[in-house]
Parts: C-alpha cells; structure tokens; sequence
C-alpha cells in the first residue's frame, strides 16, 4: 500500500516507486533462475572447457549472461508488468498517471543490468587469472575499447531484456506473450545476421538486437572478428531500450504530448544513426587471427 | 462424450493455446525457408509445441470448478486430451520434415512427445494445487528451456540434445529419462483427489 502514499508528481515519489519495481524484479523467482543459471553455465564452461593455451573463445561468453539472464527478464519484466493488470481499478484512481508507473517500472531493468555487469566482471576475471591463448582475440590483439564494448554488451543486453519485457507487458495482452517474443526474439536475432556474416557486407547485421562480434573457432584453428563499430552498436542497444521504455509509455494516451512525440522521434533517430555509424565505421572488414596450434581440427 | 467435448471447448483457454499453435506454424513455414537453420527453428518450433501444452490447464474458475459433485479427476483427466494438438502438430512436422531436414523421426517424435508431456504434467500438477493459471508462467519459461541447449552445445564438447541427421544413444537415453519423468509427474498429478 506504500506506493498508494506516495507524493503523485516530483522526484522523490518516482524514486519510490522505481524502487518497489526494482526490488519486485530482484526478487522475482524467475530472473534469480536465469541469473543462477548464466553464472553456473560460465563456471561450467571455465572448469570443463579446457585448453593448454587458456579460456577458449572468450570473446563469445557474454553470449551466455545476455541469453540466461537477458531472457529471463523478458520474462520477469512482462510478468511483473502484467500483474498490476489484476488491480487496474484500483491503481487507476490513485494519483498519478499510467505512463508515469511504466516509467518505475522501468526501473526493473536495474537489476539485469547489475547481473549483467557481475557476470561481465567475473568473465574478465576470470579471463585474466587462467590466461587466454596469445592469438585470441582478447586484450592485445584488439584495441581495448572494442573489448569492452563487446563485454560490457552483456549487461546491456540483459537491461533491455527487461525493458523489453516491460514493452510486451504493457501492449500484450494475451497469455504467453512473454514465451511469443522470447522465441521470437532468438529466431530474428539467429536470421536477421547468419545470412550476413561471412558475406563482405556483414556490417550490416548489426540492426539485430543481438550481434555476434565473434564466431568461435574455426576448423583451421583461426577466429573470425565480425566488422563493425562495437562501441556504436552498445550505443543502438541503449537506444534500442530506450525506445522500449517509450514504446510502453505510449500506451498511455494522455502521454502522447508533442513534447513526447518529439522524444521518441528524437531517440529513434538516434538509434538509426548509431546503427549507421556501427556498420560504418570500427573494422570495414572480417579479421582472422593467427591459428591457434591446438585448435587446429583433425 | 458430449458433456466432455462441450466441457473442453467452454472450459479450455483455446486463445492462448492455438496463438503458441501458430507460432510453431509460423515458425515451420521458416524452417521449410531455412532448412540449414535447423539446429536451432526445430527447438524453436518444440518451444512452440511445449508452450502450448502449458495452457491446457488453465482455469480461471479453478477454485469453485475443483469442488464440483463432477470431480476434479475428471476435470483433469478430460484437459489431457488437449495434448493432443500440440502432440499432433508436432508429430506432422516432424513426419513431413519441411525442407527436407534430417531429422530422425522416431528420435524426434521421442524428444517432442516427451516435452509436451512432461510441461502438460507439470501444468496438471500446478492445477492441482490450486494454480488458476499455470500456462501464463509455464509457456514462457518452458520455451526458454527448451531452447537453452542449444547455446549449450557450441560451447561444451557434449554434443548437442537435438541432433540433425543420426539420433546418438546418449542423447536417446536422456530423451528416454525426460519422458519417464514425464510419466511420473502425469501420474502423480492425475491421481484422484483434490489437494496434493
């Protein structure tokens, strides 16, 4: 009942309330089930993939952390913003607008995106102490922003999985929705690039909410750096979540103001122009490293 | 036979159930588009198939229904049938194979049949106790599940849980061991009474 106490306008109140959302969401049996699992799988990983030269392939794991913990807050996010749906009635006559609860709610995404960052840190850690082998595409081989870049997509990633999930909550009514656009979401993000990534014009994969940078190791003992500006694409991420945010907002009527509209319009441009700048600049072109000798298939 | 199929048809939430139906539609017509995207649609469409199963239980009325002089047993025993859809769909892709991909059918019908059962015996147990509507929970998160371990087998050397082409042993006995659980969780959730 706290938050029906709550100052309608100003600050404090919003802070309250994106508080109640964002301890909901940390508590939320669902997410703490993909964060458990994103952890475990690295450790797995760490323990059974073993390699004389080090961690295998790291530049691929936060792959892991986006898809177990990402995933996880769609759905947690969706559900949580769908259970207020039961006292809509009730919510409706308490100050304060829907727009303004979506936007609390948005604060949902805080803590995907601290499991994100735990699990971005526990990886690079990780990293360092068992050592990667010299020709992996890692710290050394590659400028360190793009690294991070590629690292830090994870937690940024899980953010907007929940944010996403906020979208869907609040415009999907139907039972399920969440399972519609999980599936969804992992069959665009397989087909929106594999038909580009090895083609001279795989910069142009990056529109999908999920890019690979990296592919693994190839038969011949090389990895494959995938073109493309990663730093610009963490920033059409960011943007993408953004336009989560507004996107549930809008369901809200009396939030489409023109000062609205022209904020939207704003931050969809901005996405559309970090994506230009991604598949423009950064590597024009597919990298191979050096094979790796005990990579080297057959 | 009358009052069970009128029951299944105002009783069943058909909504949400032929919507996860269509997905898996959706998602076999790309299949038939991209047969070498298999490794990953063919989850995808089990996904589909399994989240469906999770609304089959799915009573908003539940605890006024479950004390009625008809029985819960009945209630419960008469919603296994719509298992049947899913179970139908999956077992025509699976049997026609769009695009032509090779799957294995007996390996494929195992691995689908004993999903769908075991998230439809899950949805069973749920409803028994007292859950109005276990499928808005269960579809998203089986559908997740079901299309994690693929992520899995790129990375760990164990193989991969939905082979294309030859259906391993291994991999046939872990399918086995979903289906016996499966079995297990149809039974204990459709014994007679109404509290666990």
């Amino acid at each position: 009942m706290s938050s029906l106490s709550l100052p309608a306008t100003g600050l404090a109140g919003h802070r309250a309330m994106a508080g109640i959302e964002a301890r909901r969401m940390a508590r939320h049996p669902v997410f703490l089930l993909g964060v458990g699992l994103g952890l475990v799988v690295l450790a797995l990983y760490l323990v059974l993939v073993d390699d004389e030269t080090g961690v295998p392939v790291v530049l691929t794991l936060p792959l892991l952390g986006a898809f177990y913990i990402g995933l996880t807050s769609v759905i947690a996010a969706a559900l949580l913003t769908r259970s207020t749906e039961v006292a809509v009635e009730a919510v409706a006559t308490a100050p304060g607008t829907e727009a303004r609860r979506t936007l609390a709610l948005a604060a949902a995404g805080i803590p995907p995106l601290v499991a994100g960052l735990v699990f971005s840190v526990v990886l690079v850690v990780a990293a360092r102490a068992i050592g990667v082998a010299p020709q992996e595409w890692w710290f050394g081989t590659m400028p360190d922003w793009q690294v991070w870049s590629i690292v830090l997509m994870c937690p940024v990633a899980c953010l907007d999985g929940a944010l996403l999930g906020v979208l869907a909550g609040r415009w999907l009514r139907f039972r399920g929705a969440s399972a519609v656009v999980v599936v969804a979401l992992i069959v665009v993000t397989l087909l929106g690039q594999t038909p580009l990534l090895e083609t001279g014009s795989s910069e142009w994969r990056l529109w999908v909410p999920w890019a690979l940078f990296h592919t693994g190791d190839n038969a011949d003992g090389t990895q494959t750096l995938i073109a493309g500006n990663p730093a610009a694409y963490l920033g059409y991420l960011l943007a993408l979540g953004a336009l989560a945010v507004l996107g549930a907002m809008w369901h809200d009527r009396t939030a489409r103001t023109p000062r609205f509209r022209a904020l939207v319009a704003g931050v969809a441009m901005a996405a559309i122009a970090l994506y230009v700048v991604a598949a423009t600049t950064g590597n024009q072109d597919n990298r191979d490293s050096e094979p790796i000798p005990s990579r080297i298939s057959g | 036979m009358n009052a069970r199929l009128w029951y299944l048809r105002r009783g069943v939430a058909w909504l949400p159930l032929s919507g996860a139906c269509g997905a898996a539609a959706i998602v076999t017509v790309i299949l038939a588009w991209k047969p070498e995207d298999a490794f990953l649609l063919a989850p995808a469409l089990l996904a589909c198939c399994a989240a469906a199963a999770a609304f089959a239980y799915d009573e908003a009325a539940l605890p006024v229904v479950a004390v009625t002089p008809r029985g819960a047993g009945w209630r419960r025993a008469n919603r296994l049938a719509v298992t049947l859809v899913p179970l139908t769909l999956w077992a025509a892709v699976v049997t026609l194979r769009p695009g032509d991909v090779a799957l294995s059918r007996p390996g494929w019908l195992l691995l689908g049949g004993a999903t769908v059962l075991l998230v439809v015996g899950s949805a069973a147990l749920a409803s028994r106790r007292l859950v109005p509507t276990p499928g808005a929970l269960l579809a998203p998160v089986v559908a997740l599940t079901a299309v994690a371990p693929v992520t899995l087998s790129g990375m760990f050397s164990w193989g991969s849980l939905y082979p294309i082409g030859d259906f391993p042993d291994a991999v046939r006995t872990v399918w086995l061991g979903v289906a016996l659980s499966a079995a297990v969780v149809c039974v204990v959730a459709l014994r007679p009474g109404v509290r666990p």
